[in-house]
């Protein structure tokens, strides 16, 4: 604008006048707050499950290192021994003293009887073959085998004489298991 | 700026806070939850090992410190058929007690209900009614557990001699 006598009344160039006004960057502070605390969660979350991972990583890495350090010929040795040891009660319960029962015939044996043969079995039952002298002894052996509270059952088979005067004869016996083969010494 | 455009950028901004938020957030959150569950189940993992392989540790001292009597367990009842030690043990079991044994022949029993496979072993003897009643103790106090499940006891040449023939059954086992 012309000079009207040297005087200016108006500006040479336009200024916009700003005035701020109170809360007028509210909401644009308020975003960047909020992008900022939204970023930061996000962050720390990442970071966080960065850090659950490699510490996944790290326990993988030290379980595989313990598997490295087994011992797999001592574990299998003490496998073994638990099969071992859980089998010893099972077997030594059942173990036959063959020796039990043959001392126990001994005493069960009377005068004029003389044993030719015997087979043991591990069921209880007894065959026998045997002398007698007369009668009267195999009556005496019987009722010895049937006094004893090892023996549960008795019969009496062919009973033959012999040139010789003697008698032959055949007993099949029946025992007591737990008294005449079972629990013997320890051993 | 004017106040509109700066409440447009301040939208703009909550907005991509909650598209991250929401959509990177929710995933790592999620994430996370899942992380933390399998890190406790592998630190209990970890712990458990660790513990088991201290008892092993453990096991293996006294293991060690008891060797006496696992080797004697082992010998009771052997984890294999071990047929070399048994012959040599029945030779042994033969030799202390003076009775002659004659022969031998070993077949294996079929038991599969049983936890253990059975050796059994036929032997024929000869000797006097002491030997032979020594070889059923040597049998019977053996290290290895055999029983003698069947006896037959029969007297030499007709009874003429003091020598008995004796036929065993005798059963020996061995882990399956």
């Amino acid at each position: 604008m012309a000079d009207v006598k040297g005087l200016q009344l108006l500006p040479e160039t336009r200024k916009k006048i700003e005035v701020v006004m109170p809360g007028e960057n509210r909401w644009l502070y308020s975003g960047i707050i909020f992008l900022i605390l939204c970023a930061s969660i996000v962050g720390g979350l990442y970071f966080y499950s960065s850090s659950l991972s490699a510490k996944i990583a790290e326990i993988d890495s030290q379980l595989a290192a313990m598997e490295g350090d087994r011992d797999s010929a001592f574990e299998r040795e003490v496998l073994t021994l638990n099969k071992q040891l859980a089998l010893i009660s099972q077997l030594a319960g059942n173990h036959i003293y063959w020796t039990k029962s043959l001392d126990k015939l001994e005493t069960l044996a009377v005068d004029q009887v003389q044993l030719t043969s015997l087979k043991m079995e591990s069921d209880g039952k007894i065959a026998l073959s045997a002398l007698a002298g007369n009668y009267s002894a195999l009556a005496r052996q019987i009722a010895s085998l049937t006094a004893s509270d090892a023996v549960t059952d008795i019969d009496l088979g062919t009973i033959k004489g012999r040139t010789d005067g003697k008698l032959e004869f055949n007993l099949s016996i029946l025992i007591d298991k737990s008294r005449m083969i079972l629990n013997g010494q320890s051993r | 700026m004017d106040r509109a455009a700066k409440n447009y950028l301040g939208a703009g901004l909550a907005a991509l806070g909650l598209f991250i938020a929401v959509g990177f957030g929710w995933t790592y959150y999620n994430n996370v939850s899942s992380l933390r569950a399998a890190v406790l189940e592998k630190e209990e993992t970890l712990a458990e090992r660790q513990n088991i392989l201290a008892n092993i540790a453990k096991l293996k001292e006294e293991y060690k410190s008891r060797a006496a009597e696992v080797k004697k367990i082992s010998e009771f009842i052997p984890a294999k058929k071990s047929l070399a030690e048994m012959v040599s043990g029945l030779n042994e079991i033969a030799t202390t007690s003076g009775n002659l044994i004659t022969d031998i022949s070993v077949g294996k029993v079929e038991n599969n209900d049983n936890p253990y496979s059975t050796l059994s072993i036929n032997i024929s003897s000869s000797g006097t009614y002491y030997t032979l009643r020594q070889l059923l103790a040597n049998i019977e106090k053996n290290i290895r557990m055999m029983d003698v499940s069947v006896l037959e006891i029969g007297s030499s040449q007709g009874g003429a001699s003091n020598n008995l023939n004796a036929k065993l059954i005798v059963n020996t086992y061995y882990l399956k």
